[in-house]
């Protein structure tokens, strides 16, 4: 009776732990390449890493926000899955800003009127010395966890090409 | 000691090491005297070269090095960072440590010695090699020859800038290198079979927590950075409060209820001191851990070109994590 106890309270418990096995999965992945973390800000709710792109020439840093909505009890993991909100923002940073770029801000704030970063679209955020792009998908958690090592690599191939989009988005803001 | 025997000025055969600066080389003296010149490679940096039998302090080989070339180098202020070594004398400065006996090249081995950058062997190498830590430039003071006043004093400018976010990028270093050493946790933890199953941090205050799914093992690491200002920093070291446990599933109420009795024993410990074993149990799970207090030197694990010795950090938690094993089922089993 109580190793029937034991186990129905583990797996409850791994089973609200999926986001943290994906984060986890996720701060390994980066730092194969290349990108250590230099930020955590992490709660039951909402986890965001920040990681330093070493080596990469026009990127600054990566910002990786993990919000997961569904699938913390049994029943909601039975019916809809694990569900969360896979945030990236990538960031340049230029080492002067000068009053021209206060032009370039608005532009870019315009044209962020019509992008949705929810449906895959890639907003910018244009700050002083720094530009950002964001995008953001909804994820299955189960297609990366515990999957073994096919699902390692497909979270670094989703990984490394988001990573590859926004870095193209911000080439032309790098000075 | 003398060196083995002095390279010819352009052969890249020096290896060097700095704690803060990280990893330099293969280079040769000519490298070497314009890296000191321009202070890229700190003074009381360790040097390798074949022959040698370990890592031994730079300065006192530098003058010998670089003796055919133009003299000491600016960036060596020999009696400014260390006094003359007298006999009997008062203690002086204590130089930067030499790296672990351990990772020293042996000299048989590959060409690259790498002692504190190691990464597992499975782990593949990011394409480019990590880039050399941002080093502050010094201002020009006067133009260079056929260099216009406005070249000169814009290229001044761009150096006062340049230099500035250096200034800026050493300051964010002390602060985030907790949060290097809490992803080089995860990733080495990661890397022997283990999943992350919780996480909470602050900025300053982490703990994490790690389960083996397979069988059901698991390491807890409650890390607080204690040195996060660069002024603390550099007097201290980067330092680390870390508390780190293992747990296991014990079979039966009576081996729970003799840990939540050693829980009980732990709570009268107001504030634990390094070696300090304490123990957790939770009913609900069936979980018992055996933890222990220590203090962490991060520089030890991490550089400040930002790569990390995962090779050692494995090793260091998987050292703490074995005895607490032991302790664990010597105890409850």
């Amino acid at each position: 009776m109580l190793s029937f106890l034991h186990n129905f309270a583990h797996k409850s418990e791994i089973r609200e732990s999926k986001d943290e096995i994906l984060l986890g999965e996720i701060v390994r992945a980066m730092a194969r390449q290349g990108y250590p973390t230099i930020q955590f800000v992490a709660s039951s709710d909402i986890q965001r890493v920040r990681f330093r792109a070493i080596g990469d020439a026009s990127l600054h840093s990566v910002f990786v926000t993990l919000d997961r909505k569904t699938g913390g009890g049994m029943l909601s993991e039975a019916l809809i899955g694990s569900k969360a909100t896979l945030r990236i923002t990538a960031e340049i940073k230029n080492r002067i800003a000068d009053p021209d770029d206060l032009v370039a801000m608005y532009r870019t704030d315009l044209a962020n009127i019509l992008k949705l970063p929810a449906l895959g679209g890639i907003r910018l955020n244009h700050e002083l010395n720094s530009v950002l792009a964001t995008t953001q998908q909804l994820i299955d958690i189960d297609q990366f966890v515990m999957k073994g090592d096919p699902g390692v690599e497909r979270l670094g191939r989703l990984l490394a090409s988001t990573i590859d989009r926004l870095r193209e988005k911000l080439l032309p803001y790098k000075k | 000691m003398a060196l083995p025997s002095l390279p010819p000025p352009d052969a890249p055969v020096l290896h060097v090491h700095s704690h803060t600066a990280g990893q330099f080389g293969p280079m040769s003296r000519l490298d070497l005297k314009q890296q000191l010149d321009d202070g890229t490679i700190p003074p009381r940096s360790h040097v390798w070269m074949d022959g040698m039998a370990g890592w031994e302090l730079l300065d006192e080989h530098v003058d010998q090095l670089l003796a055919d070339l133009g003299g000491t180098p600016l960036a060596v202020p020999r009696a400014a960072t260390r006094p003359a070594p007298e006999p009997a004398a008062e203690p002086t400065a204590e130089p930067e440590p030499a790296p672990e006996p351990a990772a020293a090249p042996e000299p048989a081995a590959a060409p690259e010695p790498a002692p504190a950058e190691v990464a597992p062997a499975e782990e593949p190498q990011p394409a480019e090699p990590a880039p050399a830590p941002e080093v502050a430039p010094e201002p020009a003071s006067q133009p260079e020859a056929g260099e216009g006043q406005d070249d000169f004093l814009d290229r001044v400018f761009g150096d006062l800038v340049r230099q500035s976010w250096a200034y800026l990028g050493e300051h964010r270093f002390a602060a985030h290198i907790d949060e290097i050493f809490v992803g080089a946790v995860i990733t080495s933890t990661l890397d022997t079979g283990y999943s992350l199953i919780d996480l909470t941090s602050d900025g300053t205050h982490h703990y994490l927590r790690f389960e083996n799914l397979s069988d059901r093992t698991r390491t807890i690491v409650r890390l607080t950075h204690l040195t996060g200002s660069l002024a603390t920093a550099r007097v201290l070291g980067q330092r680390l409060s870390a508390v780190i446990g293992y747990g296991e599933r014990v079979g039966n109420m009576g081996k729970i209820w003799s840990a939540l009795q050693a829980e009980m024993k732990s709570s009268y410990l107001q504030d634990a001191e390094p070696g300090t074993i304490t123990v957790d149990g939770d009913a609900a799970s069936g979980y018992v851990y055996c933890q222990v207090d220590l203090y962490l030197d991060i520089d030890d694990y991490v550089s400040r070109d930002y790569s990390v010795d995962h090779a050692k950090l494995s090793t260091h938690i998987g050292a703490v994590t074995h005895a607490l094993r032991k302790y664990l089922r010597g105890r409850f089993a």
